[in-house]
């Protein structure tokens, strides 16, 4: 579990949390367990980086504190592990790939926790068939679509066996097809591991476990998707969209608001109610 | 547009005996003939030298032709030096106009000269022409490993290499992408002095320094996050491993070598 | 017409091992005041094609006409061409350089020879026409912005050339919800208020519902459909063999149509697709009661 409790951060030395048009954090409370896949909203600017970061230790709270499986990221001593545990997948696909091969890229991770060299092989291989790019082992990352680094990041994660997969708006920079995919890994991966996926693009949280929307450097949502998109009048306050399917129905509910007692979130959903 | 391998450097690759030699083995053996070659005064020994490298490209696969554009660049220069020790040296003139004369020695000593900068420059050819960048890259780490005890940062200057090595694909599409967009707000290359033309590279160089320092930045991020802390306690997946006939080939061209060198002595 | 490519052909590095054929025996015309969305999976050609619009790009075979200008002759006016057509990249902020956002936006006109007065004019009217605030924003660095602004003051430093038409790839890229309708808004209003020609490279079909007339189709290099945005829909499964995502109202357009409901494929917008099907509901409850 990554418990955040009562997290409050701003960059800067001086000043509270009122200093200028920086990301902000105030009074943070969450709590990631292992196995869930939650998905975080929020406009740009609402904080959502700066908590991916608060994960693994990049950042460490101004006050308050993270605890990840029980260690406290200000302790120095745990970092490493902490790091190993939380594997964050950053917003360009290019700035996180530093070898000339695929390969060795997945290989980085193993190699600075200093395993033998036979685990390192072993787990490259495991990495990239989770993802789906072992084809691609030997090509030099600038030959590779948005998506295929994307995925190549995941493996380089992956190979070092964490327990929390934190994706810190991941599909922002990617093509439909590149969100595609990523999608596609992140369904695979479901079960297997936690997976805490930060995106300003609401379709990809209507299949989550549970969606959490941040404003202004608080989280003011939790809940199941419907749940959420359910409070359709705070939706644009706070700088989202419905999904298309759920505008769509409540737009249908204005004239016959009998129907979508459930609000459709996916366009089988739609078309299921309409037809009965 | 940039999606095929861009060949970095001079590396060609081929499958030959000599590509598949050890880096190591290879970046020793240049050093070595380095130093013989401006030990040795004869041409005699140049002769064999000159047999030994038609030997060695010929075992690389690469043509001859190629290997001697390498040669081009540094022409310049070559005759520069064969000129002035043309018209330089003192002894036996053979040919004089006024104050300018050519001696016997001159000819001579300005032809071995212009002989054994060639030879230097094929024989580095050789090698950069056979190893590709990350294969000199960890050949060069494993070479200077034994210096970390006094502080050297092998480990650290290899990955800059690595790292460079990577992203040079990137930053010229990235070059490119900026100046067709500053082309695009009517920048004009083209015209104007030495002044407005050096004016016109803020441009095209100002974003191509804040994009490379945001890359860095978050490069960095990304390498903590899994958990990179410097080469202490770093295990390798990519491991060089001598094969005999690296030891072949080191036995052969240090015999070589070793002969040439004694010959000339006695 | 505007801009005319005939039989146009292009290739990366001709003549060597890494030579690509980007564009192939391409035909287009395209008018004054037209809004028109180009789309394609990565790698069809659409960034090319845009770059042939403005001279940034020759083609080796075919012409191009800019406004009655053959780009493959001689003497071409270069930086007029470019002025009359505007062309934004994508991630335009990874172009800026200058200290200032007023330096920023003045740039291009002040490489055309615009100065004084009647360039602190055009900067002044370009970054309105972005929606930003000239007098808060014309001395803040353009780094410090946030990343909305940074997009909208990028298309100004192109609006302040004045060109007649407004070319931009992926406008909305990165873009949260919130800026990616300010950005497509202010498109729509230059258009109405400048008579603006737009072309808009995009791979959100939802985007260019918003914004465009007509739908230009690429796949390896060859225009495979060229109409109405309202047509492009009528054959679904082909269109994702192109690499297209129809927009979600479209794709519960065909779902409604598999199971028996006869509403209209050309729906581009939640609202039109809720009215879609509130009439259908309404036919059906009249035959029901009929």
């Amino acid at each position: 579990m990554i418990e955040f409790k009562k997290v409050d951060f701003w960059y800067g030395e001086e000043n509270g949390p009122e200093a200028k048009n920086e990301e902000v954090l105030r009074e943070v409370d969450l709590e990631i367990p292992q196995g869930k896949f939650m998905v975080l909203l929020g406009r740009n600017g609402s904080g959502k980086s700066t908590l991916a970061k608060h994960t693994n230790g990049l950042l460490l709270p101004k006050s308050g504190e993270v605890i990840v499986d029980g260690m406290n990221t200000r302790d120095e001593g745990s970092i490493w592990e902490i790091r190993r545990r939380v594997g964050l997948v950053f917003q360009n696909p290019d700035n996180q790939i530093i070898a000339t091969t695929v390969e060795e890229d997945v290989a980085f991770g193993p190699e600075n926790l200093g395993l033998p060299r036979e685990e390192i092989i072993a787990r490259v291989e495991e990495a990239l068939n989770l993802v789906g790019m072992a084809e691609y082992r030997d090509k030099e990352p600038h030959l590779l679509s948005g998506g295929q680094k994307q995925r190549v990041a995941i493996a380089g994660v992956l190979a070092m066996h964490p327990e929390y997969l934190i994706l810190d708006e991941a599909t922002s920079m990617l093509d439909p097809e590149g969100r595609g995919e990523l999608m596609k890994v992140i369904t695979n991966l479901r079960e297997k591991i936690a997976i805490f996926h930060i995106t300003h693009n609401v379709e990809e949280a209507t299949e989550a476990d549970e969606v959490l929307v941040m404003d202004e450097g608080r989280i003011v949502a939790q809940g199941k998707p419907r749940e959420v998109f359910s409070q359709v009048e705070k939706i644009e306050k706070w700088g989202l969209e419905l999904p298309q399917v759920t505008e769509t129905a409540l737009l249908i509910k204005k004239q016959f608001p009998s129907l979508f007692g459930v609000l459709p979130l996916s366009p089988q959903e739609l078309v299921g109610e309409l037809c009965s | 547009m940039w999606g095929r391998s861009l060949v970095i450097g001079q590396y060609v690759p081929l499958d030959s005996p000599i590509h598949h030699l050890d880096p190591r083995v290879k970046i020793i053996f240049v050093g070595v003939s380095i130093i013989d070659l401006f030990i040795l005064q004869d041409w005699f020994s140049f002769l064999w030298w000159g047999i030994a490298l038609i030997f060695l490209v010929s075992l690389s696969h690469l043509s001859f032709s190629y290997l001697l554009r390498s040669l081009r660049p540094l022409l310049f220069l070559l005759l520069l030096t064969m000129v002035l020790h043309l018209f330089f040296t003192p002894g036996e003139y053979i040919w004089e106009y006024g104050f300018l004369h050519i001696s016997r020695e001159g000819i001579s000593k300005g032809l071995l000269i212009v002989v054994r900068l060639c030879l230097l420059i094929l024989v580095t050819s050789l090698l950069t022409l056979t190893t590709s960048p990350v294969e000199l890259t960890d050949g060069m780490e494993y070479l200077l490993s034994p210096f970390k005890r006094w502080g050297f940062p092998a480990h650290e200057l290899a990955m800059m290499m690595t790292i460079a090595l990577r992203f040079i694909p990137t930053l010229l599409e990235e070059a490119d992408r900026i100046l067709k967009a500053q082309m695009a707000r009517g920048m004009n290359l083209d015209s104007g002095g030495i002044i407005q033309r050096a004016k016109n590279l803020i441009p095209l160089l100002v974003p191509l320094f804040v994009n490379s320092f945001k890359r860095a930045d978050e490069l960095a991020i990304a390498m903590e996050s899994r958990c990179y802390r410097g080469g202490k306690g770093r295990t390798r997946l990519r491991v060089l491993e001598l094969t005999s006939s690296d030891y072949y080939f080191l036995a052969l061209s240090f015999s070589f070598i070793a002969l040439l060198s004694l010959r000339s002595f006695l | 017409m505007f801009i005319k490519l005939e039989k146009v052909s292009f290739t990366y590095l001709p003549g060597t091992p890494l030579a690509i054929r980007a564009l192939e025996d391409v035909d287009l015309e395209l008018e004054r005041g037209e809004s028109i969305g180009i789309v394609g999976r990565t790698g069809c050609g659409k960034s090319t094609l845009i770059q042939h619009f403005n001279a940034l790009l020759i083609p080796q075979s075919g012409r191009v006409l800019v406004d009655g200008v053959d780009t493959t002759g001689r003497g071409v006016p270069l930086q007029e061409i470019r002025r009359k057509v505007g062309l934004v990249f994508q991630y335009p902020e990874d172009q800026f350089f200058e200290e200032t956002v007023f330096k920023e936006v003045a740039f291009a006109p002040r490489n055309l020879g615009v100065e004084g007065k009647a360039l602190d004019d055009r900067v002044r009217w370009s970054l309105e026409a972005v929606g930003l605030n000239f007098e808060t924003i014309k001395d803040k660095s353009p780094f410090e912005l946030s990343g909305g602004q940074m997009r909208r003051v990028a298309i100004a430093s192109i609006l302040s050339m004045e060109p007649e038409a407004l070319v931009l790839d992926e406008p909305t890229a990165g873009l949260d919800p919130e800026g990616k309708r300010i950005i497509l808004n202010q498109l729509v209003e230059l258009r109405k208020e400048r008579g603006l020609t737009l072309i808009i490279v995009s791979h959100s079909m939802e985007d260019l519902a918003r914004v465009a007339k007509r739908i230009i189709i690429m796949d390896k290099g060859k225009i495979k459909f060229d109409d109405d945005i309202r047509q492009v829909f009528s054959k679904v499964e082909w269109i994702k063999s192109l690499g297209i995502f129809p927009p979600v109202t479209a794709q519960v357009a065909w779902l409604l149509r598999e199971k028996g409901f006869d509403v209209n494929l050309g729906v581009l917008t939640p609202q039109e697709l809720a009215e879609e099907i509130q009439l259908k509901i309404l036919e059906r409850k009249k035959i029901n009661v009929g």
